[in-house]
C-alpha cells in the first residue's frame, strides 16, 4: 500500500515537472508558440480522445500488435535459442548471423515486410516478430550458456533424471535472461507496432490515430496521442520489469 | 568387494598442462568405513584430485577404482551458490534426490524435516532458499549428502561457512548415519580441528613433492568429542600439521 502511495506521489509531481518544462519551452524557447498547444488544451483533448470509442478500439488493437508479435516471438525465439546454445558448433555458425540480422535497423526492412506480408496486420505483426525474435533468441543462448556446471554436476551424480535436470535447473536458471529478452522486446514491440500503424496502412491502432490528427493538423490531439503512447510504454515497462525481478529474485543476493 | 579400498587411487598424475603438473605419482585407498581428510596449503590441488575421482577431469596416468561399477556419489562443495537450487525451496534442495530413489513424496517430506532437525536449521520446509546465508546453505548441501545414502562422500570444504556449534553437531550427525550405515568419505578442509574430528586419516599434501607429505593415522576414539581434541597425542598431531603447512607456505 505505502508502495503505491509512493508511485502515485511520484507520477504527480512527474507530471507537474513536465508540464512545467513543457510551459518554459513553450514560452520561452525557439519553437513558433502555435506548432507547441499549452499543456492544458492537450490535457483536455486527452480527456476528448479517452472519452470516444475509437480510443479504446485503438488501444486494443496496439496491444493486440504488440503482444501477438511478442508471443510468437517467444514461442518461435525460446526454443530456437535452447537448441543454438546446445550444440557448440551450431551457435559458432548461427549466432553470428543472429547478431548481424540485429544490428540491421528494423526500420529499413519496411519495404519488405510491405512487399512480402502486405499492409495488413501481418505485415505490421511480421515485423514486431522479427524485431523481438531476434533479440530474444540472443538472450535466450545468454541464459543456458551462463548456467551453473556445478549445480548440474551434483544433481547428475545424485542421479537426476535428464528430465529433472532440464525443467527444474537448466529451465529456472535461464528463466531470468530470457525475462530480459522479453523486457527489452516490448519496448521494441510498441515502437514498431507504432511505426508500422503510422505508415503502413492502417485503420485502427494509436499511431494510425496519431498520424491522422497530425495530418488534419489537429495538434493539440496529436500530443495527447504520443502522452498517450508514453503511458503505454512506461505502463508495459513496468509491468514486465517486476515479472523480470519476480524470476530473478534468487540471482540478485 | 574390497572393504579396505572402497576408493583406490593408484599412482596418478594429473597435469594443467603440458608444463605444469599438479599431482605426482599419488596413491592411497579409502575403506568403506573410513573418512579420508586431505589437508594442504592453498593450491596444492586437493580440490583437483577431487575432480578427478568424481570423473571430472581425467588423470594423465594412473587409475582410480570404486569398489562400486556405478557408485552413488554425493559431492559437496563449499560453493554453496552454485550448489543449491537457488529458486527452489528448503525441502525440495533437502530431497530431491530421493525422487530417483523413488522414495514417495510424503516419506521424502517427512525424511527432509527429520533431516532439518537434526542439523539444528531452523528453517520452513518451503522457505526459498536464495535469501539464506552461507552456511545454512552448506548445511541444507550436507542434509541432502545425508539423506541420499550415498555410496561414497566427497567434501570439498563442505562445512567452510558454517559456525563452530552447527559444524559440531553436523560432524555429530554424519557419524550417527555412518555407524548405521557404512560409507567411505574423502574430506578436504582448512580447518585442522574439523579434520580431526571427522577424519581417520590425515594426508598431508604438498605443493612442492605433489604428493603426500605423510598420513597420519587419527587416533581420537569414536564417538568423537571436542574436549578430546585437548589429547596430548592429538596436540602433538595438531602441532605436526601446522608445522607442515607453515614450511609450505614460509620458506
Amino acid at each position: 500500500m505505502n508502495k503505491l502511495l509512493k508511485s502515485i506521489l511520484i507520477f504527480f509531481f512527474l507530471s507537474i515537472l513536465l508540464i512545467l518544462i513543457w510551459e518554459a519551452i513553450r514560452n520561452f524557447g525557439a519553437f513558433k508558440k502555435d506548432l507547441l498547444p499549452s499543456s492544458k488544451e492537450i490535457l483536455f483533448s486527452l480527456f476528448k480522445i479517452i472519452k470516444t470509442n475509437k480510443f479504446w478500439i485503438d488501444l486494443l488493437s496496439s496491444l493486440e500488435r504488440v503482444f501477438v508479435g511478442l508471443l510468437l516471438a517467444c514461442i518461435v525465439g525460446i526454443p530456437l535459442g535452447i537448441f543454438i546454445s546446445s550444440s557448440k558448433y551450431v551457435k559458432l555458425v548461427v549466432e553470428p548471423a543472429i547478431d548481424f540480422l540485429r544490428s540491421i535497423p528494423i526500420t529499413s526492412l519496411y519495404p519488405v515486410f510491405v512487399l512480402t506480408l502486405g499492409i495488413n496486420n501481418q505485415g505490421k505483426i511480421g515485423m514486431i516478430f522479427l524485431g523481438c525474435v531476434l533479440i530474444i533468441i540472443l538472450n535466450t543462448i545468454i541464459g543456458f550458456e551462463n548456467k551453473s556446471k556445478q549445480r548440474h554436476l551434483i544433481s547428475k551424480l545424485y542421479g537426476a533424471s535428464a528430465s529433472y535436470i532440464f525443467f527444474k535447473i537448466i529451465i529456472p536458471e535461464a528463466l531470468p535472461n530470457i525475462a530480459t529478452g522479453i523486457r527489452v522486446s516490448i519496448g521494441y514491440a510498441l515502437i514498431i507496432s507504432t511505426l508500422t500503424e503510422m505508415f503502413m496502412g492502417a485503420t485502427n491502432g494509436i499511431g494510425q490515430s496519431l498520424m491522422e490528427s497530425y495530418s488534419v493538423y489537429n495538434l493539440s490531439n496529436m500530443y495527447g496521442y504520443i502522452v498517450i503512447l508514453g503511458c503505454m510504454g512506461y505502463l508495459l515497462n513496468n509491468i514486465v520489469s517486476n515479472f523480470e525481478n519476480k524470476i530473478s529474485e534468487w540471482k540478485q543476493r | 568387494m574390497n572393504k579396505n579400498k572402497y576408493i583406490s587411487v593408484q599412482n596418478i598424475s594429473l597435469n594443467y598442462n603440458e608444463s605444469e603438473q599438479i599431482i605426482k605419482n599419488l596413491s592411497f585407498d579409502v575403506a568403506s568405513n573410513e573418512c579420508f581428510c586431505i589437508i594442504g596449503p592453498n593450491g596444492s590441488g586437493k580440490s583437483t584430485i577431487l575432480y578427478s575421482i568424481i570423473n571430472q577431469i581425467s588423470p594423465n596416468s594412473g587409475v582410480i577404482k570404486f569398489a562400486h561399477e556405478r557408485p552413488l556419489i554425493a559431492y559437496l562443495n563449499q560453493d554453496y551458490r552454485q550448489s543449491n537450487l537457488l529458486w527452489e525451496s528448503t525441502i525440495e534442495n533437502i530431497t530431491y534426490p530421493l525422487k530417483f530413489q523413488n522414495v514417495p513424496e510424503s516419506d521424502r517430506f517427512e525424511l527432509g524435516k527429520n533431516i532439518i532437525q537434526e542439523l539444528l536449521l531452523e528453517l520452513s520446509p518451503n522457505q526459498k532458499i536464495f535469501k539464506l546465508s552461507g552456511g545454512q546453505q552448506q548445511l541444507i548441501s550436507l542434509g541432502r549428502a545425508l539423506i541420499s545414502n550415498p555410496d561414497v562422500m566427497i567434501c570439498d570444504e563442505p562445512l567452510s561457512a558454517v559456525d563452530i556449534a552447527h559444524s559440531l553437531n553436523a560432524i555429530k550427525q554424519l557419524e550417527i548415519s555412518r555407524t548405521k550405515r557404512e560409507f567411505p568419505i574423502l574430506w578436504v578442509s582448512h580447518n585442522i580441528d574439523e579434520a580431526l574430528l571427522v577424519s581417520d586419516k590425515i594426508g598431508l599434501l604438498s605443493k612442492f613433492t605433489k604428493n603426500f607429505y605423510k598420513v597420519i593415522s587419527n587416533p581420537l576414539p569414536y564417538p568423537r568429542k571436542i574436549e578430546d581434541l585437548a589429547f596430548s597425542e592429538i596436540l602433538t598431531i595438531k602441532n605436526e600439521i601446522i608445522d607442515f603447512l607453515q614450511k609450505e607456505t614460509i620458506k
